[in-house]
């Protein structure tokens, strides 16, 4: 697995344990520039040999960084398959451990896809996140915010990969795409604090605005109520509090999803707690992924990501233009009719 | 929920009683046949199943294979006087197999604003003949991970379309697509899989072959599939044994198949027919009672993984259909220009 990471220790070692546990047999990180204890979240897993991190600086280059990680994983370590995620990501397989299910993909198939789900941020900022942030988005809208229905590609190790930036899609000698079929839900976490949700969208803006980039409309948002001193009331706005989960869970709006904050008290069980600065390195725990069980919002959102999918919007095209055609056609053949019957009147 | 099932059927005595027993047992409350002409024995058992109140029997004495606007008639009358929910279209040698639970169930997940779902055939292959029913003998079924892309084979991918009820509804030749209803359809979900067991003798395959060619050649709509014109080309050419010999699965041919992957056993479709007890002396024609409805199995992880990659190449196979849809519009076009109007005879299979 790679990730690009720049100040998660609210989060890291989670994921980091969390993946290690669920097939991932080891980790390639791009720390850029943190500052926060990201670092020795990092140094506990390379020292226990199961994480390589490299350092990089300057401009966020998510593509650029993570394509140099895969190819990496292809050349140096060894690796069959590379799944490119992000700290808030939790790659959940469906029937068997990550490595089950790849490994059953026959083998002229590349690259298959997990789908993104939604976990939105809760009141409560003391205990950990995945212990408050147990409501699942159910209706992830289209559209350039962080909850919008998408995918993630994981692919076979491939030395000349590319992987475009955000990890939706690679690109690479990898043989066809299994296209419908999603093994594997991404479980995301892209909101859990103030703090954390400021410097997310502050930095996306600064990044953006020294592209060029018109700034997307949360960051550019996030950045007004920054300059205004209205942080506070942004973050509140995003946070689904009580009452309105309640709303939420009567029109299914939201769900309860407790699967990821299970599974990390499961890893927490047992740990060495006389040394809580070691973290989660090191746990082992055989985690139940064996439920393959789908509901109608999980249904719902692979819709939404069918919706999208190049080959739908090619036949939609394609359909249209057939419609379009059989009009003119029609019209050309009421023309010629009337030519003739102007040629070839009927004498009465 | 109210299922509907419309059969079109035409001379299916060894297999239509299995088809609506199982479907019956499998989630379906209600069926609308369509009998074209049968003169097998196939009446018979759907007027058994109409006395028991399972059954809608509409006899069509059409000699040109009108497919599409049969199967709309039915669709119709599903919605417009049986309630319909959700309406599934078979053939008689076709069965809806849910991944786990049982029809409606699996259709009970699918969102309000989705109104279409597409089954992936799966196609089970003739076996040596003996005295067993089809369903004992044919439990071999292929498993292709890479598309068939020859118009011209039998085996290339394909899917049929199940929808909500709607009384305007227009399918057409083959059931693949919906036709200016508006049930959009969900993709990426493909709870259900028809498996399919349409050459199960030789004589019944080539019986099969000889009708369909002939209804179809009077359709003047649609010219024949191309797989058809290969077989009757072969009848034409006294090559027929050979051509039937070349569909048949020996022993020797699984073994291969079932090292190299194409070919795997399933034995679903036996299991559950020989728990729902047709074939049986004492079943004959008779439907089932309505008070148990069947739970089926769903897939293993290998399974689920191999139905993945087989939706995949049909998904490929997609492409091609679209490339051909492309060449079609460019030749539209080109007629266009040239100041005449294609006509819709010309089209080549999709």
């Amino acid at each position: 697995m790679t990730v690009v990471v720049r100040d998660e220790d609210d989060i890291l070692d989670a994921q980091v344990a969390f993946h290690l546990n669920a097939g991932v047999d080891f980790v390639l990180a791009a720390d850029h520039e943190s500052t926060d204890g990201t670092a020795e979240i990092l140094e506990r897993y390379e020292r226990e040999g199961l994480l390589h991190a490299i350092r990089v600086r300057g401009e966020f280059q998510q593509g650029e960084w993570v394509t140099r990680l895969a190819r990496l994983a292809a050349t140096d370590f060894r690796a069959d398959w590379v799944i490119n995620s992000d700290a808030d990501e939790f790659f959940w397989p469906h029937g068997g451990s990550l490595k089950d299910v790849l490994s059953y993909v026959p083998s002229r198939f590349g690259s298959v896809r997990g789908m993104w789900r939604h976990f939105v941020p809760r009141p409560d900022e003391v205990r950990p996140f995945a212990e408050r942030m147990t409501v699942r988005l159910c209706n992830p809208t289209h559209g350039y915010g962080l909850f919008n229905p998408h995918f993630k590609t994981v692919h076979r190790a491939d030395p000349e990969v590319i992987v475009r930036g955000g990890n939706h899609h690679v690109f690479g000698d990898l043989g066809p795409l299994v296209r419908s079929w999603f093994p594997i839900e991404v479980l995301h976490f892209p909101i859990r604090s103030l703090e954390q949700c400021e410097r997310r969208y502050l930095r996306q803006w600064e990044t953006d605005t020294r592209a060029g980039r018109t700034p997307l409309p949360q960051p550019a948002e996030a950045y007004e109520a920054h300059q205004a001193g209205r942080m506070n009331e942004f973050y509140e706005n995003a946070v689904v509090d009580d009452d309105e989960l309640a709303r939420g869970l009567r029109e299914g709006k939201y769900t309860i999803d407790t699967r990821l904050r299970d599974a990390l008290r499961a890893l927490d069980r047992g740990r060495d707690s006389a040394s809580p600065s070691a973290g989660l390195v090191g746990r082992r725990v055989p985690l139940d992924f064996s439920n393959r069980d789908v509901d109608k919002p999980y249904v719902s959102e692979l819709g939404l990501l069918g919706e999208v999918d190049e080959l739908v919007r090619l036949q939609h095209r394609i359909a249209a233009l057939e419609t379009r055609l059989a009009g003119l056609e029609s019209s050309a053949l009421r023309r010629l009719r009337i030519r003739l019957a102007e040629r070839h009147p009927v004498r009465g | 929920m109210r299922l509907v099932l419309t059969l079109l059927a035409r001379n299916e005595a060894d297999v239509i009683d299995a088809n609506i027993s199982f479907h019956l047992d499998a989630g379906v409350d209600f069926v609308i046949a369509t009998d074209n002409r049968s003169d097998d024995g196939t009446t018979k058992i759907l007027e058994a199943y109409e006395r028991e109140g399972r059954l809608r029997l509409i006899r069509e004495q059409g000699t040109d294979m009108r497919q599409g606007e049969w199967v709309t008639r039915m669709a119709r009358l599903a919605a417009r006087e049986h309630g319909a929910d959700w309406v599934i279209h078979g053939d008689a040698d076709e069965f809806y197999w849910p991944r786990g639970g049982n029809l409606k169930e699996v259709l009970s997940v699918v969102p309000d604003r989705f109104g279409a779902l597409r089954t992936f055939v799966r196609t089970f292959l003739l076996r040596p003949q003996d005295d067993r029913p089809f369903w004992e003998r044919m439990t071999v079924r292929l498993s292709a991970v890479a598309p068939v892309h020859d118009p011209a084979s039998i085996f290339r991918p394909g899917s049929k379309v199940i929808h909500r009820g709607h009384p305007d509804i227009v399918l057409g030749d083959g059931t693949h697509a919906l036709q200016g209803a508006p049930l959009p359809a969900l993709r990426g979900y493909s709870p259900i899989e028809l498996l399919h067991f349409p050459f199960r003798t030789i004589p019944q395959t080539e019986a099969k072959f000889v009708r369909a060619w002939e209804a179809w050649t009077r359709n003047p709509n649609r010219p024949p599939p191309h797989y058809y014109a290969k077989a009757y080309s072969a009848i034409h050419d006294g090559r027929i044994g050979r051509f039937l010999d070349s569909l048949v699965v020996d022993d020797a041919v699984l073994a291969h198949g079932l090292a190299d992957g194409s070919l795997v056993v399933d034995t679903r479709v036996r299991n559950a027919l020989r728990e729902i007890g047709v074939g049986n002396e004492d079943s004959g024609y008779r439907a089932r009672p309505a008070e148990r409805l069947g739970r089926l199995s769903g897939p293993d992880l290998d399974e689920e993984v191999r139905y993945g990659a087989e939706t995949a190449a049909l998904e490929e196979a997609d492409v091609v259909r679209l490339q051909r849809r492309i060449d079609q519009l460019e030749t539209r076009v080109r007629s266009l220009e040239l100041g005449a109007g294609a006509h819709d005879g010309d089209r080549v299979p999709r």
